[in-house]
């Protein structure tokens, strides 16, 4: 996918903006068409059936559009082997066979076939079963519909720019933290700061109510080390990546700088909130094993203590923090804590954080630092909540700096 | 102030101000406020920062380096022991240039083993990557890293694909002290570059039997260093590598086939003229990228892609491939296609082994291996075989069809020259009369007559 040109569903706009023509209900007819003729070739050979497919359907179909619904579909659906023999057994037999003898190419098959248990027909058919040119089309899984087709067409279709973008801006409200751990894990330098108040956005009607939303939001810029200095294509995967992870955003804008070959005039993707676009994966709630089994520890030796899993990113020092939890009192939600878990650190490093945590006046935050990736062996600050672990966070001490802090608890 | 290595780039933390100095490749970065480089640069700029007479740390390498095994010497042949020489005088940079079968890799072996440093190997397909995996053992006892065909690890000596290193760099770029890179004119043209410009390694070897001209030969002196040594077919044939001989079989189409060309030539023929018209110096890739904004062009293509099919293996090349096959079934003969659908029609009326980029890596190994002991004495490819797979003793060639021009020409007959005693090759090449692929194979043989005086 990464590489490929984009397809023609798009065009420019006068203000270099790029608008994609996306696939929609509309489409839904062709689309079923397209899977209809799928279903009639099922345990015909892909490759033939693929080439079928692009050809025109029995319902009138753009063919750019029916061109990309195909390319999804087969990203959707499997291929077998259908062979009575394992192809690779039977190219060996009878190809050293034919090296090793002047019999003629009839009597060789038929030679073969009889060793591997089969006939000369069979034989022929298993040679080259196994290869992705000659595999047979299996049949549509019952997910697959005009709307799944139409949705994976639409994402390979905004994936495909996004593959070329230089930078990306994105405004995001909610279950934004999972999009950021994305981009960081993948090496994109990823400038996070504090969204401004949520801009009304153009919705459709039934999505309206997510301008009423107060989730808490952020803006992020996004791009690769390397960029700085060329044109490249080096994190395309990286920034396709991240449109699943964007899609989970209770809102979102994602703008990107796209090129769709080297030298020519960059024109601005947007995407947003009702586009159609399909979240990946539903994000898993725990990061780690660690966070999960600390919340469930805690959990246990602390029924009055709610955990919230994502709390608000917290302001510090120009930058943004975002703690692994938040640790509210059932009864009283003024009594709150925030807990970080931090990986690698020197002692340098959580002074740095410390003073930063102070300087934003933050000083119900507790620390967990794993006592295997410490960098150095200089003494830990002094005064901070910190509470150092190996594998396992201990729960009960978590609950005891609660406890202190708010000692009516 | 430090420099450190960055998701395949060096930064510099704790800067002064280095906006009015003049070093190389550096850059303000203001994404993260820190000067950042390109990591190809790194000794330029190491360099720079000393001279500037900055106090720095250069912390880009590992702080600890693993020990590496011992490495032996591999005996050189005289042209390749000047060849080392060559790359040491230009400091551990550059592109050694030999034929196929005059052995490059005997060549990057000693530059490993002279250097002694930790090294990484770049080669561009999964069978080279075995094959290098396969022959550095004989020359160094430790571990040896593998990046590619499904394997992830990484020592002190890594060979890695280019695809894997495309991806890997970033991570481990700052590991190695030596880069080699095995067909290196496949770089220089932008498409994965970034390979080679996210390693740190100061000492870097390039190795190709076909070094590329133009842009694309600067932009490779920048990545890797200039052609340091250069020889062609001409200059071993005979000694080190076996003679050849060189037959042009002309055939021609059936009457079905010949309508069927003309009528799809002349749909491109005429959207090709009218693109020529309005851009006389527009690209292959521009011509195609203005023919898809109509159905005229669209069809065009598609006419355009189907005449390439039905070139690619005719009637008459059918038959011609039967009696050469007949004529020679003693001798070991490779075919060569333009396209898999090609090699896998052969195999299946000739009833011989096809190896192509779908045949997986074990069969692959067992049919080289069956081919090296004669248990099969033919073997048919599209692009596998062209490019640096190990294959001692074929002697005949036939070259039934190409789309990559002279760089792939050169690169198939040089499958045939490893030396043997008395030996003689014979390449045959079947061009279809008065179609496109007469002068495109007229084309592709001139990049022959620059490498040997060898043609017939």
């Amino acid at each position: 996918m990464v590489g490929k040109p984009p397809p023609r569903l798009s065009s420019r706009t006068p203000n270099d903006q790029l608008v994609l023509h996306y696939l929609t209900e509309r489409d839904h007819p062709w689309l079923r068409a397209l899977l209809d003729e799928y279903e009639r070739g099922v345990g015909t050979k892909r490759n033939a059936l693929v080439a079928r497919l692009r050809e025109p359907l029995a319902a009138p179909a753009p063919n750019s559009k029916q061109r990309l619904a195909v390319e999804a579909l087969e990203g959707l659906v499997e291929a077998s082997v259908a062979a009575k023999v394992p192809p690779p057994e039977a190219r060996w037999h009878l190809f050293t066979a034919a090296a090793g003898a002047r019999a003629p190419r009839d009597q060789l098959l038929e030679a073969t076939a009889e060793q591997l248990g089969t006939d000369s027909e069979g034989l022929e058919e298993a040679l080259f079963a196994d290869l992705n040119s000659e595999r047979v089309a299996t049949p549509l899984p019952p997910e697959v519909t005009p709307q799944h087709v139409a949705t994976e067409a639409n994402r390979l279709l905004v994936s495909r720019w996004l593959s070329r973008a230089q930078n990306v801006r994105i405004s995001a409200w909610g279950n934004t933290r999972a999009l950021i751990r994305q981009a960081r894990l993948h090496g994109l330098i990823c400038n996070v700061r504090r969204a401004a108040t949520p801009p009304r956005i153009a919705l459709p009607a039934t999505l309206d109510g997510l301008n009423e939303l107060e989730a808490p939001g952020v803006e992020l810029e996004v791009s690769g080390p390397l960029s700085l200095f060329r044109h490249t294509l080096l994190y395309g995967r990286a920034l396709c990546g991240l449109l699943p992870r964007v899609a989970w955003c209770t809102r979102f804008e994602l703008r990107a700088t796209c090129e769709s070959a080297p030298g020519t005039a960059p024109v601005t993707l947007t995407v947003r909130t009702g586009d159609p676009i399909k979240p990946g994966r539903e994000l898993r709630p725990f990061d780690s094993q660690l966070e999960q089994r600390f919340a469930r520890d805690f959990c246990k030796i602390a029924p009055n203590w709610n955990v919230v899993r994502e709390p608000r990113p917290v302001d510090s020092g120009g930058s943004l923090i975002f703690p692994d939890f938040e640790l509210v009192h059932r009864h009283d939600p003024s009594k709150k804590f925030l807990l970080e878990i931090v990986g690698f650190w020197t002692p340098k490093y959580l002074d740095d954080k410390l003073r930063k945590l102070r300087d934003a006046r933050l000083d119900s935050i507790i620390l967990c630092i794993d006592e295997t990736r410490g960098c150095s062996d200089a003494a830990l600050p002094k005064g901070a909540k910190l509470i150092p672990f190996r594998r396992r966070i201990d729960a009960k001490l978590v609950l005891s700096i609660l406890e202190a802090s708010f000692s009516d608890c | 102030m430090r420099l450190l290595f960055d998701h395949g780039t060096l930064v510099l933390a704790d800067a002064p101000d280095l906006s009015r100095k003049d070093i190389p490749g550096l850059l303000w970065d203001p994404r993260v406020a820190l000067y950042r480089a390109p990591a190809h640069r790194h000794a330029e700029v190491v360099q720079a920062l000393a001279a500037l007479r900055l106090p720095f740390v250069d912390a880009v390498l590992p702080a600890t380096r693993a020990p590496t095994g011992v490495w032996t010497m591999p005996e050189l042949r005289p042209y390749q022991e000047a060849a080392l020489v060559a790359w040491d005088l230009a400091e551990g940079r550059g592109v050694v240039a030999l034929p196929t079968g005059s052995g490059k890799t005997r060549v990057a072996a000693a530059a490993l083993a002279q250097s002694t440093v930790p090294a990484i190997c770049l080669v561009p397909t999964r069978a080279l990557l075995n094959q290098w995996l396969k022959e550095l053992p004989a020359f160094y006892s430790g571990p040896i890293g593998c990046l590619g065909d499904g394997r992830q690890q990484v020592e002190d000596v890594t060979v890695a694909t280019f695809e894997s290193a495309y991806r890997w760099m970033p991570r481990i770029g700052n590991r190695f002290d030596l880069l080699v890179v095995d067909e290196a004119h496949h770089f220089g043209s932008g498409a994965r570059d970034e390979a080679l410009e996210m390693c740190t390694a100061s000492r870097r070897l390039g190795l190709s039997a076909t070094p590329p001209d133009g842009t694309q030969r600067q932009r490779l002196a920048q990545l890797l260093g200039p052609v340091v040594f250069q020889l062609g077919l001409a200059d071993l044939a005979g000694k080190w590598l076996a003679e050849f001989e060189l037959v042009v079989l002309r055939v021609g189409l059936n009457r079905e086939e010949r309508e069927r060309y003309e009528l799809d030539h002349r749909l491109f023929a005429e959207v090709n003229r009218r693109f020529r018209a309005l851009h006389p110096y527009g690209t292959w890739q521009e011509l195609v990228s203005a023919a898809t904004q109509t159905p005229e062009g669209r069809a065009a293509l598609d006419a355009w892609r189907r005449t390439k099919q039905l070139l690619g293996f005719t009637r008459a090349k059918a038959e011609a491939v039967r009696a050469l096959l007949s004529r020679h079934r003693d001798s070991k003969v490779l075919l060569f296609t333009a396209d898999n659908a090609a090699a896998y029609a052969i195999a299946r009326e000739h009833l011989i082994m096809p190896l192509t980029c779908e045949i997986g890596r074990r069969e692959r190994e067992r049919v080289l291996q069956a081919f090296r002991e004669g248990t099969l004495r033919a073997l048919v490819s599209s692009r596998v075989l062209n490019e640096g797979i190990d294959v001692p003793d074929a002697d005949v060639a036939i070259v039934v069809g190409g789309t990559l021009g002279q760089r792939e020409h050169v690169q198939r007959i040089g499958r045939l020259l490893r030396p043997a005693p008395g030996k003689r090759a014979i390449v045959y090449e079947l061009v279809t009369l008065d179609t496109s692929e007469a002068w495109r194979a007229a084309e592709r043989r001139r990049g022959l007559g620059r490498q040997t005086s060898a043609s017939a």
